[in-house]
């Protein structure tokens, strides 16, 4: 039995990498920037949960609030930093995006000190057995919520404007233009998404996790990881390396705890050896 | 009356300037032919039409109204519709999807209406409506690469080599259309190397070296003999 809990308890945190891998995917597709600070806005989206909780704001509204303000703090950014470096090389916006992550951390820390934060559970009990198997129903909301996160990321891309344009600039930047399509806007856009995704995420770990201004880069890292390791720009793919990279890291902690933040850069490693590309064939 | 105006232009890439100076005129619900060897600027002179190209200098007056900073997109909005040479299908999207993304920012009514008219022009493309356009074959493509660019209803269209390398039937059909939306007033830019398509034309323009070295009613311009020998010998 102890194997399904640390099956579900990788689950919970596949789940996790899987929407801040489809986040790096979706700016990667849309614009060819690798967004290196995906992983302060996680971490500014508990933040900013704690603090609307702290205004006695009611818990399930959180995720979706949080969301949206660092949603406008993804767009915002954008616009500052990154929109106007219209001629930068993809070298240099990466450098530009790991400013940003500084900037943002160091913005978190002066706002909320260098202490952990947590969140209390959404659920009044703290586990539930289902047939002998003990767990923590919040790994089964996060879960449930990273699922319908992506289902109607996919349904947004497949069904509406915003979504086929999306998909248009990622396919065909100069064909994107003929038609009309901004592909500054449409960058613009997926660093809202993205960023929306990100703190959404941030509110459901704070139950779990204890959000602190330092552990945006490593949860991060392991979402970039994820998505390179599934292919950089394919969203199925930052799904699947997700779920890879969550599920080898919590065995990998069953087994060496001490080693479990190897397995991550590890994987991608063998990964990138054998197949250049992603597993799942991401555009260069 | 001149429905697009190029003035003075000058553009390139990077340091290297392929049109200098260039004048360029194209009436309303005509049909203007631009001929000229591999080099000669016509790509370039359709890329800065459309504003997918800057001008260093000249500018460029659409209806009156001065659109040389526009960009690309808001030319689009505008009405100006192209076909580039090397089509720039979203390839993993479906023949619909296409069509869709071709009247992005019209209403979802009106962008179904005009699928439907397209699909009267090319009945292929609503066969294929599901299948995913990189696997069209190449005269499939060109027509749903034309076909995208009429779902807005373009006050300007233009074709860059819109004939090339797809079969003489095909050619016909693509001429029967152009000829269709030149009656419905459609102010026609013709980019082509193609002899069978000069019969359409309403007037010529011949480019060698990103300059206009005649102008004139296409048959006119095209027997000139230093024409003949630049671009059919």
């Amino acid at each position: 039995m102890i194997f399904v809990d640390i099956f579900i308890h990788g689950l919970g945190w596949a789940s996790i990498y899987a929407v801040i891998a489809v986040g790096f995917s979706l700016i990667f597709s849309a614009s060819k920037v690798i967004n290196l600070c995906q992983g302060e806005f996680v971490i500014l989206g508990g933040l900013i949960g704690v603090a609307l909780y702290s205004i006695k704001i009611p818990l399930l509204f959180i995720p979706l609030l949080s969301a949206l303000v660092v949603g406008i703090v993804g767009i915002t950014l954008e616009r500052i930093a990154i929109s106007p470096a219209k001629k930068a090389s993809p070298t240099a916006l990466i450098i530009i995006t790991i400013a940003l992550s500084i900037i943002l951390k160091s913005t978190a820390n002066l706002i909320w000190g260098s202490r952990s934060y947590k969140l209390p559970s959404f659920f009044r009990k703290d586990f539930i057995n289902l047939t002998n198997i003990t767990m923590d129903p919040q790994y089964l909301l996060i879960m449930g919520i990273c699922a319908i996160s992506i289902i109607i990321l996919t349904l947004f891309l497949r069904r509406t404007r915003w979504g086929r344009s999306l998909r248009a600039c990622s396919m065909d930047p100069i064909g994107a233009r003929i038609v009309g399509v901004s592909p500054e806007k449409m960058r613009s856009i997926s660093f809202c998404i993205s960023a929306g995704l990100s703190g959404m995420i941030g509110t459901l770990i704070a139950p779990i996790f204890f959000i602190n201004s330092d552990y945006g880069l490593n949860l991060g890292l392991k979402g970039f990881c994820a998505a390179i390791l599934g292919g950089m720009g394919n969203i199925p793919g930052a799904i699947a390396g997700g779920f890879i990279i969550g599920l080898s890291e919590t065995m990998g902690a069953f087994l060496f705890s001490t080693y479990k933040d190897i397995v991550a850069p590890l994987l991608m490693i063998i990964v990138l050896y054998m197949r250049p590309r992603g597993i799942m064939g991401g555009r260069d | 009356m001149s429905y697009l105006k190029v003035l003075r232009a000058k553009a390139g890439y990077g340091r290297k300037k392929v049109i200098e100076g260039l004048n360029f005129q194209a009436e309303k619900g005509k049909i203007t032919l631009v001929v000229g060897p591999n080099g000669s600027g016509k790509s370039t002179l359709a890329m800065i039409i459309a504003g997918l190209l800057r001008l260093s200098e000249g500018s460029i007056l659409l209806n009156g109204e001065d659109i040389t900073h526009l960009v690309a997109e808001e030319r689009a909005r505008r009405g100006i519709s192209l076909v580039p040479e090397r089509r720039h299908l979203f390839s993993e999207m479906s023949v619909k999807e296409n069509l869709l993304m071709g009247g992005i920012y019209l209403p979802t009514l009106q962008v179904e209406k005009e699928i439907k008219k397209v699909y009267r022009l090319f009945p292929v493309l609503k066969m294929r409506t599901h299948q995913i356009a990189g696997t069209l074959s190449g005269g499939e493509q060109q027509m749903l690469t034309i076909a995208r660019a009429l779902i807005c209803n373009p006050e300007v269209l233009i074709l860059d080599e819109p004939c090339r390398g797809i079969s003489y039937k095909l050619i016909e059909k693509i001429l029967r259309v152009l000829l269709y939306l030149k009656e419905k007033g459609t102010t026609i830019i013709l980019i082509e190397q193609n002899a069978e398509v000069m019969e359409i034309a309403d007037y010529a323009y011949a480019m060698q070296v990103g300059r206009v070295i005649a102008r004139g009613k296409p048959q006119k311009v095209l027997s000139q003999k230093n024409i003949k020998t630049l671009f059919f010998e």
